[in-house]
């Protein structure tokens, strides 16, 4: 236990420590670096969350202006979110807002050229693989400014009864090319606010911005909650009554985080939203299942492996990520093992064989740790691979990989990486460094041999990510997880393959129903090799329509499965073209799909539908309907509990003395003190 | 041993509770931790009651030692001694217990409930007034809504509220009043 909690604490310390890059670059304004082309401004930047039954809302609003003489592009680049869905962008032409329809990739991007040169209005998202949202808008007129906006859903996970939002605006400076091309202006000039709405269906304790540490916390009650972060252009703007903050955010180069607690003591179980227009037709559901704590406590000593990147984009973190190696070693129990194997281009060991944690052979590898310096390319498979082999069989061993980067060098396809660990039974645990790397190789890799992967911002609080990680490797995780459905027609469930559910974790399952009616629902997996049950019974609503996003959430984790079953068997072209089917049904940005907005009156010249334009306005009708509502209760499973235990919480505690206790100190002075005769 | 005497060990108290939140960097090695503890990380049964999670945290706590620590040390240092240590064994075995659920624990109240119910049975023992008895109803109240509802009353750490530790608190108090009432103290309290 010790061990665990240790190695951990260390490496979600050395984790975070990584990310202090000098080199980060962030969100911004793209210029090419070596042409004579001037920059342009980034004049308001507002953000705006809801986040409400299991998902949140983001609209990023910005003023670029243009103080040249001539007519200029603006191209802005962001950090892709967290399996982020972007469905609405806007752009506000002669003064009126205009949103986006989803196309082809190459058809969105011919029809901007041809927009562009015609020298009308247009504007385009491409997404740039798991790494950035790239954003082109034309003309930003000489003298003039434009104002455009984007919106994104992204399902929000509780764990372990804390939640947590990313607005991720840092990136890990892993694209050398792009870095050496393209010159960022991340500077706000006048307006910057960041604001959050929270409704939960369960009381909230407290919320915390570790980072930000003068936003303006506001509870509205148990379940509704504001966050605001505004400067004093926005407030003057807003004519905001709330604290004011003077310079709060100028750059967008920090990741704005922020968690909430849920009170403790809270039951496991099943919240449900759904989408059913009318009655006969398909409808969409969102099942967010929050176990019940009942994974045993893992009592027995583990090998470790550490394979730790020393590619060149880890240069200036190096340091840091050694003193969390050494931290957590001096720290293991004597009789635990371990290995430490480096990978840039070639992976080779540290170590030779398991050593044993005993100081002498600690201060030993952590000097030779030392005397690396990080560079050249990362060839992630040969690292891994070595970690591998080098583990012992007849012992419970842990693999934990350390990366803030991307495979460039060697085998690089994800299903080599896959395969690989499907050969071999080992649990992988992956520290997901800054919001550049390959998040979906790493997380397929940790699902696919039953391990976890936990994504980590230089904006996250090094405690909770220490104490998140250790509460799932101190317990044991149910594995082969499985949901099924009798009673209602169910299918299209998207995750394909659920696979292990650590402490703390919750489960996320969207799916079609097509009569509403009772279900008996059932959740499956295996514990210590023995198989767990947990059913319960509730109601699919016949009609529902206050949660129309659901149905791009169901899209874009349908897509991820298509995506991830491309990876594994290669290219596929009917694959490839059911994500593009599916992202333009429902409108969605992807790699295969772009949002382009054009003059109101070129959609029809053009013959493009304006499909996403109505979806647009019945998503804004449901957020104005539920705004209305408040705060709704969305479990389901209240007559039939799931689980008969209390959700997991991080296991940590305190108390605190607090101004009731010492209202009643107070005339227990006075008692003592007119005893004492001091008063008279 | 007089009333007026300055107490130094409620003022070394304090002092140790702000220079270790201020100097200690890597606060989750002394956090109190029962897997630590069970492998050998003893000084986590003293040094978890003496961690706090965030400056609120840190203040509130210390305002109630200042003010509960002198109450005591006024009296007998020899008592204030004893119920914080009574204090931090009471608490520490709760929170060793499986029960406990906890990975991490930190923060001084489940001690100071200590040092609180022994002060009102000292105080009751010298005044008999009824207003000591309301204070205990209070007292006794708060902490049955804090364990029945999950919820930390008026105070917002950044950890969850983890209201056993103060029942735990409370309970501890109970051998040093049996203590004090069976046996002579060796210092006489000043009455």
């Amino acid at each position: 236990m010790k061990t665990i909690h240790t190695l951990l604490l260390s490496l979600t310390a050395l984790c975070i420590g990584t990310i202090w890059s000098p080199a980060t670059i962030a969100a911004g304004l793209m210029t090419p670096t070596m042409s004579n082309l001037p920059q342009l401004e980034i004049r308001q930047h507002h953000v705006n969350v809801v986040i409400e039954d299991g998902y949140a809302i983001t609209t990023v609003e910005q003023v670029f202006a243009n103080p040249h003489a001539t007519d200029l592009e603006a191209i802005y680049s962001f950090p892709v979110p967290e399996k982020a869905a972007v469905g609405e962008f806007t752009y506000w032409i002669d003064g009126l807002p205009v949103t986006g329809e989803v196309l082809e990739k190459q058809q969105a991007r011919e029809i901007y050229q041809q927009e562009k040169q015609a020298g009308r209005e247009v504007a385009l998202t491409e997404q740039d693989s798991y790494k950035t949202f790239d954003i082109a808008v034309y003309p930003v007129r000489a003298g003039q400014d434009v104002r455009i906006s984007l919106t994104y859903i992204q399902p929000v996970h509780i764990d372990s009864s804390i939640g947590r939002f990313v607005y991720p605006l840092e990136d890990g400076g892993v694209d050398e090319q792009k870095l050496s091309f393209w010159t960022y202006n991340d500077a706000v000039e006048e307006a910057f606010s960041f604001n959050l709405s929270f409704r939960s269906s369960w009381p909230i304790d407290d919320f915390r911005l570790p980072q930000h540490p003068q936003a303006n916390i506001q509870k509205l009650s148990d379940n509704e909650w504001n966050v605001a972060l505004v400067n004093e252009f926005a407030a003057i703007e807003e004519g905001s009554t709330n604290t004011v903050l003077p310079s709060v955010v100028q750059r967008l180069d920090q990741d704005i985080v922020v968690y909430w607690r849920q009170q403790q003591g809270l039951p496991g179980s099943v919240e449900m939203v759904t989408y059913k227009e009318n009655p006969g037709e398909r409808g969409t559901f969102m099942l967010t299942v929050t176990p019940g704590d009942d994974l045993a406590p893992i009592t027995e000593g583990r090998d470790w492996v550490f394979v730790l990147d020393f590619s060149g984009s880890m240069e200036g973190k190096f340091q840091s990520l050694i003193e969390g190696v050494k931290k957590g070693l001096t720290r293991l129990n004597p009789n635990d093992r371990f290995r430490i194997i480096l990978f840039n281009k070639h992976a080779r060991e540290v170590t030779h064989g398991f050593e044993y944690a005993a100081p002498e052979n600690i201060q030993h590898y952590i000097h030779q740790l030392e005397n690396n310096h990080p560079n050249s390319g990362t060839d992630l498979f040969a690292g891994l691979n070595m970690g591998i082999q080098s583990l012992d069989a007849d012992r419970s061993n842990a693999l934990i990989l350390v990366t803030d980067g991307v495979a460039n060098l060697g085998y690089t396809e994800k299903k080599d990486f896959l395969e690989l660990l499907e050969q071999t039974d080992v649990r992988l645990f992956t520290f997901v460094l800054g919001n550049s790397s390959n998040r979906p190789l790493l997380e397929s890799m940790a699902k696919v041999s039953n391990g976890f992967a936990i994504n980590v911002s230089n904006g996250d609080d090094i405690a909770g990510k220490i104490i998140e990680a250790t509460s799932k490797l101190t317990h044991e995780a149910l594995h082969d997880v499985d949901v099924s459905f009798s009673g209602i027609k169910v299918s299209d469930l998207t995750p394909e393959r659920i696979g292990s559910l650590y402490r703390g974790q919750q489960l996320i399952v969207f799916g079609h129903y097509w009569d509403g009616g009772m279900a008996n629902v059932s959740l499956s997996g295996k514990a210590s090799g023995e198989t767990r049950n947990y059913t319960s019974s509730f109601e699919f609503p016949e009609t529902s329509t206050l949660h129309p996003e659901i149905e791009r959430l169901w899209a874009f984790a349908k897509i991820e499965d298509l995506q991830n079953r491309l990876d594994y068997f290669g290219g596929d072209a009917d694959i490839e073209q059911a994500i593009t089917d599916i992202a333009v049904e429902n409108n969605l940005v992807t790699d295969y799909t772009s949002m382009i907005v054009l003059r109101e009156e070129r959609y029809q010249e053009l013959g493009i539908d304006r499909l996403n334009k109505s979806r647009v306005e019945k998503e804004q009708l449901a957020r104005q309907e539920r705004l209305a509502q408040g705060a709704r209760n969305n479990r389901v499973d209240t007559q039939q509990p799931m689980y008969a235990e209390q959700r997991a919480s991080h296991g940590n505690g305190g108390g605190a003395f607090d101004i009731w206790m010492l209202l009643l100190l107070l005339p227990l002075m006075f008692l003592h003190l007119r005893t004492r005769n001091i008063l008279q | 041993m007089t009333s007026k005497r300055i107490p130094v060990l409620t003022i070394g108290l304090l002092t140790t509770l702000f220079t270790l939140h201020w100097l200690v960097t890597d606060k989750t090695a002394l956090y109190f931790s029962a897997a630590g503890i069970f492998d050998g990380e003893a000084w986590r049964i003293i040094s978890g009651h003496f961690m706090h999670a965030d400056l609120q945290h840190l203040l509130w706590n210390c305002l109630g030692l200042a003010v509960l620590g002198t109450l005591l040390e006024f009296r007998s240092r020899t008592v204030l001694l004893a119920s914080f240590g009574t204090g931090i064994v009471v608490v520490s075995a709760l929170l060793l217990t499986p029960y406990a659920k906890l990975d991490y624990y930190c923060g001084l109240s489940g001690v100071l409930n200590t040092l609180l119910l022994v002060a009102l049975w000292l105080e009751w023992k010298s005044t008999r007034s009824r207003l000591i008895i309301l204070i205990t109803c209070a007292c006794i109240a708060k902490v049955v809504i804090e364990v029945s509802q999950g919820v930390s009353i008026m105070t917002h750490i950044t950890w969850p509220p983890y209201a056993w530790s103060h029942v735990a608190g409370l309970i501890g108090a109970l051998p040093v009043i049996w203590a004090l009432t069976e046996f002579k103290p060796k210092a006489r309290l000043i009455r």
